[in-house]
């Protein structure tokens, strides 16, 4: 009976080595609460127990091998997608979005520049050497055998309906009640929307969610639209991960942006730089909509599609990248006359291929003369990406799509850039496209088109690759672009002494003559912009740009995790090179300190101990 | 609406919204594949609610919907009572007898699945022919219903020109053929004011 029993120790030891790792890891680097290690250890539990019933009642050793050894691969591969998850974008893969990723599964390895017979090579290495470990384990450690034997038949029947019995009654509870609530990973995995406004620090009471949104109402009742207001069509493009220190038209080296160039030369174009309020997808592109900072959402706000609706225009939605499957990113767009995106699309191309806007917007009909406002969404300078259709310009290229935490190496950060640069002429291209179809359609006679991004990139400054992970200026910064057709381009954008993405919706309409929602927190950027301070955030770090002397600009964060603090002269060191954390006057700390609590996500405050929030 | 030199008045029913305002593709995509590339669609309505949800991101469901088309051969010319009598007989030609029975359902188990069946004759003046159709569009099993779609057909002729009209409702129970019965006799009564001769 002894080895009976340490064959169960050694079962229970072996199975859970692979969640303990997964979870260590996801704990120590504050991707997921300490409250999830149970819940998850729990969930653990049923494909253990399922597996002991199928040992118990398939005595084939081989048989239990493949069982075991599928099981742990499924395991290994959901860890790894998790872990991407939590590290890209801040939670937990969906299933929607493991669907949609699965259905292109052979077109990712050339996106992410790997070669496809190498992974598959690779994978089934990996499922043979999980194998061969199960068949070895069993052979020491396989205790059913034993006690098939040992045990008379009806303990034997006990034993196993005793192991199924648990095993159901575990199911049950995890499927009843996921515990979404303790951020349980698969349970978020299988429910993300109910975990959606938790990560990313999109954190909003149930209690202030509902204050915002009655003031959201109040604001929508008292708004109304200007019956002289222009109605110019307009088009909103963003570039996902696209940092104006990067595109020709900024003043950078190369000449990533021609086209752009062009219409510049041509009068057409003013531009300026700014902060995103974050460094991720789904807050930045609510901060262009609705005009404000994470902290400041609610559930239902104010969009500038809806403001525009209200101005008699269609709003549609044409996006490369499979925004339905993106944690509800879809329904947070509110309502629309039109959307499409990589799902509407399909299977038929890669979705992150911006070939999918070009090909959809072709088959649009001609203007019919009733404003119109399209948003486009483009991936071509996302490691993600596809670059198809434009050739690369600048070599030695290399994604670095697999790599985000490491100090560039080896002339890592020259194959990064380069890679980054090839897919900013590609979106540069794109854009020409879009414009051209736009143009031969008529949209063009009187329209504005706006160019943006929802968060910046890095490509190894300060040991940091991709966007997600910091709140450093090159994930921060974003471009800002306003070409005008029809009418002269008035106007200059330079009213900010550091302009917001929660700008540019207020500025649009501001063109447009039409007046802005009340309770939109950006300004036009036509005139002076009178702002103190300027909030960001991302994850634990959070912080604000000290604008009160605008001839010193200062950046201050402070990770609420490991109360690590910076604080930067952007005007002296732009490049933030030196924290200036130590040299900064207490009084000028705590000040900072204030800011970023008083108007900080409620989450961020709680954990800092703040005394208002309970 | 201009058609040709002439004006016709369109609207759609009260609870349905023209999906033309919304300028949608995909919706422009969904009437052209519901009605023959031959004609031209003047009007395509979906229940108020379901174009919420289309608006809002959630599946289209599409349980109720309408249109409005004309022939583009027709669409120029003046069509006169006996052009327009000629075209009656060729878009009704080969739908058959309408069952005796009232029990259309049951008649529409005895077809094939994705057959269109005329069931009723609704009205037919010298302007206004106005048929009822059915399909079974999905078996039933052991343990579920067969589903059907109830659909009916007006061919009018106003101002000249000739339209047909055609209103669809997932059916259920006896009241949507009651719903379908007297929209359809309402909707064509409102277009008829809206155009008068």
């Amino acid at each position: 009976m002894n080895r009976v029993v340490r064959g169960m120790i050694a079962d229970v030891v072996a199975w859970y080595c692979m969640p303990a790792l997964f979870l260590l890891a996801c704990v120590s680097r504050s991707f997921l609460p300490a409250e999830a290690v149970v819940p998850h250890l729990r969930v653990v539990l049923v494909p253990l127990l399922g597996l002991v019933l199928f040992r118990l009642v398939v005595p084939a050793r081989l048989a239990a091998a493949l069982a075991a050894s599928a099981l742990l691969a499924l395991m290994a591969a959901y860890y790894a997608l998790a872990l991407i998850g939590l590290q890209s974008w801040g939670r937990v893969v969906s299933w929607d979005l493991i669907r949609s990723y699965g259905a292109q599964a052979p077109m990712l390895p050339d996106a992410l520049d790997i070669s496809l017979p190498l992974a598959v090579a690779a994978a089934a290495l990996a499922w043979f050497a999980l194998l061969g470990a199960a068949w070895a384990y069993l052979r020491v450690f396989d205790w059913t055998a034993l006690l098939r034997r040992s045990a008379r038949p009806p303990m034997f029947a006990l034993a196993a309906g005793a192991v199924g019995a648990v095993g159901a009654i575990e199911l049950y509870a995890f499927l009843a009640a996921p515990p979404t609530q303790k951020s349980e990973p698969l349970s978020l995995t299988l429910r993300p929307e109910e975990g959606a406004w938790d990560f990313q620090q999109h954190v909003i009471g149930r209690l202030k969610a509902a204050q915002l949104d009655a003031a959201e109402d109040e604001a929508r009742r008292a708004y109304r639209p200007a019956a002289s207001a222009e109605r110019r069509n307009v088009f909103l493009i963003v570039v996902d991960a696209l940092r104006p220190d990067h595109m020709g038209i900024y003043g950078y080296a190369r000449d990533t942006t021609p086209n752009l160039a062009r219409l510049e030369k041509a009068g057409m174009l003013r531009k300026a730089g700014m902060r995103a309020s974050c460094s991720s997808s789904f807050c930045g592109l609510l901060s262009i909509a609705a005009s404000r900072s994470l902290h400041e959402f609610s559930v239902r706000p104010i969009t500038l599609h809806e403001a525009l609706r209200r101005h008699g225009y269609r709003t549609h939605m044409i996006l490369s990248g499979d925004h339905t499957a993106f944690y509800g990113l879809r329904k947070a767009y509110g309502e629309l006359d039109e959307y499409f995106d990589a799902r509407v699309a399909g299977a038929a191309r890669y979705m992150n291929d911006d070939r999918i806007v070009l090909e959809r917007l072709a088959a649009y009909p001609r203007w019919d003369g009733q404003p119109v406002m399209i948003q486009f969404h483009l991936m071509a300078a996302h490691p993600l990406g596809s670059r198809e259709g434009t050739a690369p310009k600048y070599a030695p290229a290399a994604n670095y799509a697999m790599r985000r935490d490491a100090a560039p190496a080896g002339g890592a950060a020259e194959r990064a850039v380069n890679f980054y640069d090839n897919g900013v002429l590609h979106a540069d291209a794109v854009i020409r496209g879009i414009l051209g179809t736009l143009e031969a359609k008529g949209y063009l006679g009187n329209a504005l088109v706006a160019i943006t991004a929802d968060h910046g990139e890095a490509l190894g400054e300060h040991g940091f690759y991709q966007h997600t992970n910091s709140v450093r200026e090159e994930m921060l910064r974003i471009p800002f672009v306003l070409l005008s057709y029809g009418t002269r381009a008035a106007g200059a954008l330079d009213g900010a002494t550091l302009a917001s993405q929660v700008d540019i919706a207020p500025t649009i309409l501001a063109e447009l003559g039409m007046p802005r929602p009340a309770t939109w927190k950006g300004a036009p950027l036509h005139s002076p912009v009178a702002r103190d301070f300027l909030h960001f955030q991302e994850r634990w770090e959070m912080g604000l740009f000290d604008l009160r002397d605008p001839r010193n600009v200062w950046k201050y964060w402070i990770n609420v995790k490991t109360d690590e603090e910076y604080a930067f002269n952007l005007t002296l060191d732009p490049a933030e090179s030196r924290n200036a954390i130590g040299a900064a006057a207490p009084r000028q700390k705590r000040d900072w300190r204030r800011q970023v609590l008083a108007r900080g996500p409620l989450d961020a405050r709680r954990r800092m101990g703040d005394p208002d929030e309970p | 609406m201009q058609l040709g030199d002439t004006r016709i008045g369109l609207d759609a029913p009260p609870g349905f919204a023209d999906t033309g305002f919304t300028g949608s593709p995909r919706l422009a995509e969904l009437a052209e594949a519901l009605t023959s590339a031959s004609n031209r669609i003047l009007l395509f309505a979906i229940a108020d609610g379901d174009l919420r949800r289309f608006t809002q991101g959630d599946p289209l469901e599409l349980r109720r919907h309408m249109m409005v088309v004309t022939p583009r051969g027709l669409e120029r010319s003046r069509v006169s009572e006996s052009e327009f009598k000629a075209f009656v007989a060729e878009s009704l030609r080969g739908l058959g007898e309408a069952p005796k029975s009232l029990d259309y359902p049951r008649h529409l188990d005895s077809r094939p699945t994705g057959t269109m069946t005329l069931l009723a004759e609704l009205r037919r003046d010298a302007d206004v022919v106005s048929v009822l159709q059915g399909t079974r569009t999905k078996d039933g099993g052991m343990f579920r219903r067969s589903e059907y779609m109830l659909s009916t057909a007006t061919l009018l002729l106003v101002r000249g020109k000739a339209l047909s009209l055609s209103v669809y409702t997932r059916y259920k129970d006896p009241a949507d053929l009651d719903w379908i019965r007297v929209t359809t006799a309402r909707w064509v009564e409102e277009l008829k004011r809206l155009n008068p001769r």
